[in-house]
Order: structure tokens, then sequence, then C-alpha cells
């Protein structure tokens, strides 16, 4: 997967490129408008991560002439400004989402990912890590065989967590995806339950499966393979 | 309307009223002078005019001549006067008038009083018929010259109007004058308000120093200064407070991160030192965060978009996503009744949030957390959280809603939010044009959320 990064601020461009390069993608960089609209439209990326402030040209003239020149992969917007207006404009434009600065790198990367992912899977009927099932038609999750009963949001934040197996979460997107609670909040809820949640699904068992990334937030993996 | 000074318009005022009323009165008393004068002379003439009747009368058929002589003399010391006397035909008689009278539709019966000049001179004329005995009626003109009259009015209305014009000029000076002194009080005001100054906000006026007018404005000032010097001493509270608030945890980063790098240390030591920065870092970017947003809604620039929020829902959700919080302090989390208002779902959810995480806090374990919505007025909704604890003392509740502030300072604020959740609260429904309020006395403490139900104010 190839990701332009187009960022004037050296030391956000350098880690955007460090921090997605070693999470697997191909990231490139280009450090002025000019630029980032050149390799946008003559190179071949499969996502768009603009900065609005740009010397040259910014961002919202990349985002329409890429559009314009026929380039339909999706663009992700990094802005300090946190105006509704320009959440509103960058939409109407065709930005596909939207991370106020400062973020979270944890969550940079998950909007990225989900944004990549976005209409390439077929929905699966049943997710799977290691022993942990979770049959998404009949909504039953099962460990080793043996029926976990879990609370409506306990199922849907361990939905979210088997979906985006082996990335971290951070919490903002959790209460974000699981409680549509769209604020920064200073509560412990979210470490409460994933608490709760692995109190069910992890304590009972050998392994344990939903680590904590400290200051970042919360992953589910398979410990046998992770290297 | 143009700001011009209030001496000024008080001077001009004053000036424009003496003004008028002194020139009514000279045009009244140049009036009634010469109106006097005009009735002297009537008197005058028509006492000739009678006595030459009644000398044609009983004298028989007086000779034209005689009649002329005795009119002439009878005059009191301002000349002679000067006769006429025509026969109804206008033929003259006899004549020491020596011009024609000016034409006028006198009435045959009456006697008229007309004005005439002749050779430079002025005259008064008075006609009036006559019998001069045979039944003849004859017509007569008797004139005086009222030159004296006239040179006495002219010197009299000179004397008159520059008196007028010297009252004027002492006049315009005495208001101005008046004007100053009556404004002098406004100038001790702007002496007094000049001391004021950022740093020097505990001026107050005294409002018995000042006239009666000036003391309600006094009031006010004080009034003002006292908000203003309220509001700036929190501002530098504030101020002082992010100093502390960061100094903190950046001094921790500081003294972290010189620490590690002091020697070689393993990778996972390092990791440590990293997370921990990463924690260090996240709360001040969310308190950094939140100072922005109040900083936003201080200069009016937190907007909430308007829809429909169902409240219950509203609450209900919050309650879910809360739930699991609760339950670890063994606290329910209680909600009852159900209403709608417009504003931003996002900024009402957090605000509930915080009043929330508030009581979650601070609730005795095992009790039970109220939230209710009702209907407070016909356009005003409610929306109360109110858990049971220890009381908090009255002299804290009004400052619950400042930035960091806290209740008791000895408690450390480790893990228990960024100190401004409830300044988030308040900032929020006040946006939305509402406002919060807290109570809290028999073990229980309450926060009151009202929400105007229409529109948002901006």
């Amino acid at each position: 997967m190839r990701i332009l990064i187009v960022e004037d601020e050296t030391k956000t461009g350098n880690y955007l490129r460090q921090g997605l390069g070693e999470a697997g993608f191909l990231a490139d960089l280009a450090r002025d408008g000019l630029d980032g609209m050149h390799l946008a439209i003559t190179g071949d990326y499969d996502l768009l991560i603009l900065d609005v402030m740009l010397p040259g040209l910014d961002g919202w003239q990349i985002l329409q002439t890429v559009r314009h020149a026929g380039k339909a992969m999706p663009v992700l917007f990094l802005t300090a400004r946190d105006q509704v207006e320009d959440r509103v404009k960058g939409l109407e434009l065709g930005a596909d989402d939207y991370l106020v600065k400062p973020f979270a790198f944890a969550e940079l990367l998950a909007r990225v990912r989900t944004l990549l992912r976005r209409g390439q899977t077929r929905e699966p009927d049943s997710l799977r890590v290691a022993d942990l099932e979770m049959d998404l038609i009949k909504r039953r999750v099962t460990r080793g065989g043996q029926r976990i009963d879990l609370t409506a949001k306990e199922f849907a934040l361990l939905e979210l967590l088997l979906r985006h197996t082996g990335e971290v979460l951070p919490r903002a997107l959790i209460s974000s995806q699981v409680w549509d609670m769209n604020f920064d909040s200073d509560t412990n809820v979210i470490e409460v339950a994933v608490r709760r949640l692995r109190a069910k699904i992890d304590e009972p068992f050998g392994h344990k499966l939903i680590r904590t990334v400290r200051g970042m937030g919360y992953v589910l993996d398979d410990p046998a393979q992770t290297p | 309307m143009m700001h011009r000074s209030i001496a000024l318009r008080f001077a001009i005022t004053a000036f424009a009223g003496t003004a008028l009323i002194l020139a009514g009165l000279g045009v009244y008393l140049s009036r009634s002078v010469e109106t006097h004068f005009a009735e002297l002379d009537r008197a005058e003439l028509t006492g000739a005019l009678n006595h030459l009747a009644y000398m044609a009368q009983s004298g028989g058929t007086p000779d034209m001549a005689t009649l002329l002589e005795q009119v002439r003399t009878m005059n009191m010391g301002h000349g002679a006067l000067l006769v006429r006397i025509e026969s109804r035909d206008g033929k003259i008689l006899a004549d020491t008038l020596g011009f024609s009278p000016p034409a006028l539709r006198y009435d045959a019966s009456r006697s008229t009083l007309v004005s005439a000049t002749a050779d430079g001179r002025n005259y008064r004329l008075l006609t009036a018929p006559f019998e001069a005995g045979r039944g003849r009626v004859l017509r007569a003109w008797v004139a005086m010259n009222i030159d004296h009259h006239q040179t006495f009015m002219s010197l009299f209305r000179n004397a008159l109007w520059t008196a007028i014009g010297i009252a004027l000029l002492l006049s315009l000076a005495l208001s101005a004058l008046a004007a100053r002194w009556g404004l002098a009080p406004l100038d001790r005001l702007r002496m007094l308000l000049r001391e004021v100054s950022g740093a020097h906000l505990a001026v107050r006026l005294d409002p018995a120093d000042l006239p009666r007018e000036l003391a309600g404005l006094a009031a006010e000032f004080n009034q003002m200064l006292a908000r203003l010097d309220d509001a700036f001493r929190r501002l530098s509270q504030f101020s002082s407070d992010i100093a502390h608030e960061l100094r903190t945890p950046v001094g921790n980063l500081m003294v972290e991160t010189e620490v590690a790098l002091g020697k070689a240390r393993s990778i996972e030591e390092y990791q440590e030192v990293l997370y921990s920065n990463l924690e260090e870092l996240r709360r001040l970017t969310a308190m950094i965060a939140d100072m922005l947003f109040l900083a936003r809604a201080d200069n009016k620039l937190v907007t909430p978009n308007r829809e429909r929020i169902d409240l219950q829902r509203t609450v209900a959700d919050l309650c879910q996503w809360f739930e699991a919080s609760a339950e670890e302090h063994r606290l329910h989390l209680i909600q009852a009744g159900t209403a709608g208002i417009e504003g931003d779902r996002m900024m009402v959810q957090r605000a509930l949030s915080n009043l929330l995480a508030n009581a979650i806090r601070h609730a005795t374990p095992g009790s039970d957390i109220h939230i209710g919505i009702e209907h407070t007025g016909a356009a005003e909704v409610t929306l109360s959280v109110s858990n049971a604890g220890a009381a908090i003392s009255p002299e804290h509740l009004p400052r619950l809603f400042d930035r960091f502030y806290q209740a008791d300072p000895s408690r450390t604020r480790k893990g228990e939010g960024s100190g401004l959740g409830l300044a988030i609260t308040r900032s929020i429904v006040e946006a939305h044009g509402g406002n919060v309020t807290v109570s809290s006395a028999d073990g229980t403490t309450e926060f009151r959320m009202r929400f105007p139900t229409g529109a948002t104010s901006g």
C-alpha cells in the first residue's frame, strides 16, 4: 500500500513517514504543495494524507486538482484548525476523513487502515483470532468452544478489536465507534470497559489476547503469532 | 447625532433661550412705547378736531381763517398743528397742511389716524367730518409733526437693543461658566477613573462625593469595576494555574528523560521511559485541547450546532457509557423524565459527561446517582445530576466552575481529570444560552443545567 504524505512541517513529516513505513506502508513525503500535487497526480498512491496549510498550494487545492485528474483514492486531511467550517469544506471537496492536530499517531494509523480497507473486503460472517471466535450473524462469542455471554456494548467493543486485529486502537476511537461519544473525555470509562471484557474473554483462559499499549490504547492479537 | 460637548450644548441652549426672551421683550417694549405715543397724538388731534367742530357750531358761520388760527394755536408745545378743511366734494376751503394727505377709504362718520411723510418730515393726521352750521358738513384734517417722536423712538430702540446685546453677551458668558461649573464633577470623575488600570482595579468611586445625577453612574462604574476586578483576578489566577499545571508534567518529562539518558540502559528501560513520557504528553495534549476550547468559548467562538436533541436518549446513552465505571464504585445511575432541546448533541453530551464523571468521582459508594430531565419553565429544560456525598461548603460552590478550582486544595488531581471539566460544562451550557448551578445540602450535591428549549443563542 502506497501512501503520499504532503506535510511542510519537517518533524511532523518525518515522523509520519517513519511511523507509516514501520507500520508496513510505502510512504512518500512531499514538503510543499506543488511537489505534493505533482506526485499525487503522477504517482500511483492508495491514500493521500494532506496538510491543509502548505506553501505553494494548500491542501484544498491539491484535493481539487487530484479529483479533477480523475483520481479517486481516499484522502485524509490534517489540520490545526478545528473549526466546523473547515471540516465541512474538506468533506464537500471530497475528503474522506479529517484529523485535527495534534493527533495521536495510533489514531492516525487506525483511520488510515479503515480508509484503505473501505469497500475492499467482503463482510465476513465471523471473526476469529486464535481460539476466540465471534459469530456475527448469531451474535455469539466462543473461546475454545466455550460460550461467552457478553452485553451489547461488550460485544461491540470486542467486534471492533477483532476487526482491527493487531492494530492499536486509541481510546477516543473506541468511545466513538462503540458508544458514539465523539468528545475528549478524561474519564476512565474505556479502561473499565476493557477490564470487564478481559475478565470474560481473557482471564479464564490461558493466554491473553487483549493488550494495553501504554499511552496509546488497546490491541487484540494472538500472542502466539506476533513476532 | 453628533457628540458635541455637553458644556457647549448647555451654553447654546441657555444662550438661545435668553436671546429669544430678550428679543421678545425688546419688540414688546418698543411696540408699547410706540403705541403709547400714537395714543397721545390721537388724543391731541382728537381734541383739536372736537374743538374745531365745537367752534364751527357755536360760532354761527365762522370764518375759515379764524377757525384755522384757533386750531393752530391749540397746539400744546410741539409746534403748530396743521389743518385742512374740505367740502364734501373734496374742495379745499382752508389749508395750512401744504401737502395731500394719503388717499384712504375713510369712514365718513369716524375719525381715522394715519401717518404721512412730506418734505422729509413725518406727520400724523386725523380726519373727521364736522357740521359747520346750516346743515353744511365739512371734513377736517388735523396733522401734527411727529419727528420728535421718531427721533425719540430711534434713540430708544438703539438704547434698548444695545442693552439687550450686552445682556446676551453676559448670559452667554454666564451660561458657559454655569455649564463648566455644573460639569466640573465629570472632570473629577475622569481624574478618578484615570487611576484605574489592570494592576489597580481596586479604585472605587464614592457616590457621596458626586452630585445626585452622577451617583447612579458612579454606582454602575463601581459594579463594572468589581466585575472587571473579579474577571481580571480569575484570569491572572488562571494564568498562574496554567503555568503550574503545565510545569509539573513538563518538569517530570524533563527529569525523566535526563535521568534516562544519564547512562546506557536496556531497550526495556528506554521503552518504559518513552511510555511514561507518552502518558504525560497525552495528558498535556488533552489539557491544552481543553484550554483551547475554553479560550474559544470565552471569545464567543464556540458556536453550537442546532439540532433537535432527545435528552432522554442522550442521557440513556451516557448512562450506558458510564455504566461500567459506575458499577466499579457500586453506584447506580437512575434517569427520569424526558424532554427535547435544540442544540449541539456532542457538546451537550460532553457537558453532561463531565457532570456524571464528577458525580461518580464524589458519590458515596453504594449510593444512587439521579439524572433528571424536567421542564422548569415555558421554554426551559433542566438537566440535573445529583449524588450523595460529603457536602461542599457554601464558599466553594460558586467557584466550582472556575478553571482548575479545587474545593480541597490538598487533594491531588492525578487521574482525576484536568480540573477543567466543570468549566467546560459551564462554557457549553452558556454557549447554548443556558446556565448551570450547583447546590449542596443534607449530603446531596446537585448540579442543574438549564437550557432554553428553543433556538440556541449565539
